[in-house]
């Protein structure tokens, strides 16, 4: 049955946890990045080393617990997945700080990929079980928002600052921990979960096997389309962010400066779209179609960046880069739509493997063609990528106009009926 | 011309969509909700609205599974107007068989309902506001009551002109006058200026696949003539209108053996079946006959039969032999099927 959540500050106040949850998630994962240099001198590391320690090796282990980790938040709850999450970034950062060698680094990374793959998922929860389902949309783009802030930051701002301050980036991983420490007491204190309720009843399910669970639900088209959906129209935003998008502007003469806030540019216009593509979408009630927009101004934006040659045209391309991608957001709300509301966890865990699995998988290969064919041929590969998403949303997803497509959408009358005289 | 949003409660329904939809039910003692499952399908074009409910007794499954086959068959995209289906009218009815509503009344004649009312004048009420109102035709799948298996046919009020021409393309081989005044359902949705068909096959409590095909066929062929669906009318079936149908009653207990099939031409004295000892203790035999020529329509199909109880419906004709060649022929037509 869909939940008829009203507004709480408790459950704002869950919400926003589990976003601060994301922001260092997303913080952690592209953090990396702003230190390429320095680590792969510390580390002796090559570009496809640094790529494989920077998104394969994270997004590898980030990727094949997204199903588990659907299944151990369905049985734990949302105050535990988060707790243990949370904990696991934060001393996996410490680890990091300290590592000397490829190997260490590696194992750090993969445990923060581990405790990572957490975030998004318990945040997803959060919003479905805390927030209005009338504004899902939104709240998914508004967690977005919030999320985003996590590379923004580690982008431009990040270089910023440790250039001025002198902070190396084991000096960053070390405060990241402690971060993650604090995170862990306001966890303790203050994520609950919310079990859905009728009246005073709180409402139980039945244990079912777990192939029932897992294999039923993915035996559909529309699931697996709205995945690839999802991962094709954000690989682009994520791929540049970790790994060649300063590099390559730097490369078209572009200053080191510009080209970090490039990558912070389209970060932000990601977040801004998000929750302004959700309310969008909640208000006319429709996903395909602002997703089909957004899948639009994404190749625009990514063509652009591979052939413009001004700061102006290049800003532009940025923003609609992170336009484009934010219809990721709009994508989780479509996947849930998919599924009946016990096996919501699963079904974003489906959308958040598919998407981790393909910058995983994507990541070294452009790595490798950047190295042996150029940036060029690189660029080509990524439009080709976000074309897929285009075609996907053209002719592959069906409008759910914001209605559940696996559950009956329960009515309310207008009037309620009144007792009898 | 293009179709514009529905509004069912606080749902709204988008030209292109199917939506499944849960309309609350009056509340029980018990903390288990009830819903009435209204499937829509609205399509992209301008064009009539069609509601097709069911299980208004709550033993009627062939209107049940004639509903949502025919909306699993259709698409949105494919259709002008907007089809409405209710697969159960009478959840209560249908989770509490053999009660029919909490108070024991029938559904039907809670119509046209009161917000303020009984429980069923609640239901009806909901049902008929958020419904039916925005019906331009109607039709209401039926099944004959338990045990009494009846030959797929059309009810509807000949004075409806409209009615009447859409019974003829039903592709049921028989047409068959209802009186409204007794059923306040009925008479709602001629208050409501709504043509009515009601369409009854087979028998409560059973799937009976050829019941459910023709069931589906004339649905389908109602909204080619409507204009919902593209595509020819199909006028292969060319139904006669029955002038009165009676049910023979058992005069007498025991075993019934029935000697006659649905659609069958009898004439005035032959015999129907018999009725005998059902413990073998005498020669105890009593035939039952046709008190008038006409078309064998219904049949009680439990063999324990008590005084009063109802036997054998026969449908009179104009022209008896007319009658039979139709539903020799509508017969001939249907594929072999077996009721469940």
């Amino acid at each position: 049955m869909q939940k008829n959540i009203q507004f709480t500050p408790v459950g704002f106040l869950v919400w926003i946890i589990c976003a601060i949850y994301f922001l260092y998630e997303l913080f952690l994962r592209t953090v990396i990045g702003t230190f390429q240099h320095p680590i792969m001198y510390d580390l002796h590391l090559s570009t496809v080393k640094f790529s494989l320690l920077s998104s394969t090796t994270y997004l590898l282990i980030y990727a094949a617990m997204q199903i588990p980790v659907g299944i151990i938040v369905d049985n734990f709850g949302l105050k535990k997945s988060v707790l243990f999450g949370v904990s696991v970034c934060a001393l996996s950062s410490f680890g990091f700080s300290l590592a000397n060698d490829y190997t260490s680094a590696i194992f750090f990374r993969m445990l923060t990929g581990f405790g990572s793959s957490f975030g998004f998922i318990c945040l997803l929860v959060a919003v479905y079980d805390w927030m209005p389902h009338r504004y899902i949309g939104l709240f998914l783009g508004l967690s977005q928002f919030i999320g985003v802030m996590g590379p923004m930051i580690a982008a431009g701002p990040l270089t910023e600052i440790t250039e001025v301050g002198g902070i190396s980036w084991r000096e960053v991983f070390v405060w990241l921990s402690i971060f993650g420490g604090i995170l862990v007491l306001l966890v303790l204190l203050f994520v609950r979960n919310n079990p859905e309720k009728s009246g005073a009843y709180i409402i139980l399910h039945r244990a079912q096997p777990m192939s029932a669970r897992v294999f039923n639900n993915f035996m559909r088209w529309q699931p697996w389309l709205i995945g690839i959906f999802s991962a094709t129209v954000y690989f682009a935003i994520e791929y540049l962010s970790e790994n060649e998008g300063k590099s390559f502007l730097i490369l078209k003469g572009f200053s080191t400066q510009f080209s970090s806030y490039m990558i912070t540019l389209s970060w932000f216009a990601f977040a801004l779209s998000s929750p302004l593509l959700g309310f969008i979408s909640d208000h006319i009630l429709r996903r395909r179609l602002v997703m089909l927009w957004s899948a639009i101004g994404y190749l625009i934006g990514l063509t652009l960046i591979a052939f413009a040659a001004t700061k102006i045209t290049i800003i532009a391309a940025f923003m609609l880069l992170g336009f484009g991608a934010s219809a990721q957001s709009l994508a989780f709300a479509n996947m849930a739509e998919q599924f009946k509301p016990q096996y919501l966890p699963l079904a974003l865990a489906l959308n958040n493997a598919l998407v981790t699995v393909t910058i995983a998988i994507n990541a070294p290969i452009l790595g490798l063609v950047v190295e042996h064919l150029g940036y060029d041929a690189s660029f080509v590969a990524i439009i080709g990528i976000a074309l897929v998403a285009l075609a996907i949303i053209t002719f592959g997803i069906k409008e759910t106009f914001c209605k559940s497509q696996a559950d009956f959408t329960y009515l309310r009358q207008q009037t309620k009926p009144v007792a009898a005289h | 011309m293009k179709n514009s949003n529905l509004h069912i409660c606080d749902a709204i329904i988008h030209p292109g969509e199917l939506a499944n939809l849960a309309l609350p039910l009056p509340e029980q003692y018990s903390c288990s909700p009830l819903y009435m499952p209204i499937k829509v399908l609205h399509g992209k074009t301008k064009g009539p609205c069609l509601v097709i409910f069911s299980i208004l007794k709550g033993d009627e499954l062939n209107g049940l599974e004639i509903a949502n086959r025919v909306v699993s068959a259709l698409d949105p995209k494919d259709i002008s107007g907007t089809v409405i289906a209710v697969p159960v009218l009478n959840v209560y009815g249908l989770t509490h068989y053999p009660n029919r509503l909490p108070s024991g009344h029938n559904l039907a004649n809670c119509f046209p309902g009161d917000e303020k009312g009984s429980f069923g004048e609640r239901i009806a009420y909901a049902f008929t506001q958020e419904v039916l109102k925005k019906a331009d035709c109607c039709i209401e799948l039926q099944t004959g009551d338990k045990n009494h298996n009846i030959l797929p046919q059309i009810y509807c009020n000949f004075d409806n002109q409209q009615a009447r021409r859409l019974a003829r393309v039903f592709t049921t081989p028989v047409i068959t006058k209802v009186e409204n005044k007794n059923n306040r359902l009925r008479q709602t949705t001629e208050d409501l200026h709504i043509p009515l068909l009601v369409y009854q096959a087979g028998e409560a409590m059973r799937f009976d696949e050829g019941a459910i095909t023709t069931g589906i066929e004339g649905t389908m062929n109602i909204m080619r003539a409507l204009g919902i669906l593209a595509g020819g009318v199909n006028t292969d079936v060319r139904p006669i209108a029955s002038r009165d149908e009676e049910w023979i009653v058992a005069h007498t207990g025991g075993v019934l053996h029935t000697e006659v099939n649905l659609g069958q031409n009898v004439k005035k004295g032959d015999i129907l079946g018999t009725i005998t000892d059902p413990f073998g203790g005498t020669d105890f035999s009593e035939p039952v006959k046709a008190h008038q020529e006409g078309i064998i329509v219904g049949i009680n199909t439990s063999p324990f039969i008590y005084e009063g109880l109802e036997l054998f419906k026969i449908a009179t004709f104009l022209d008896t032999s007319k009658a039979e060649n139709v539903i020799e022929e509508w017969q001939q037509q249907q594929p072999d099927t077996q009721a469940t």
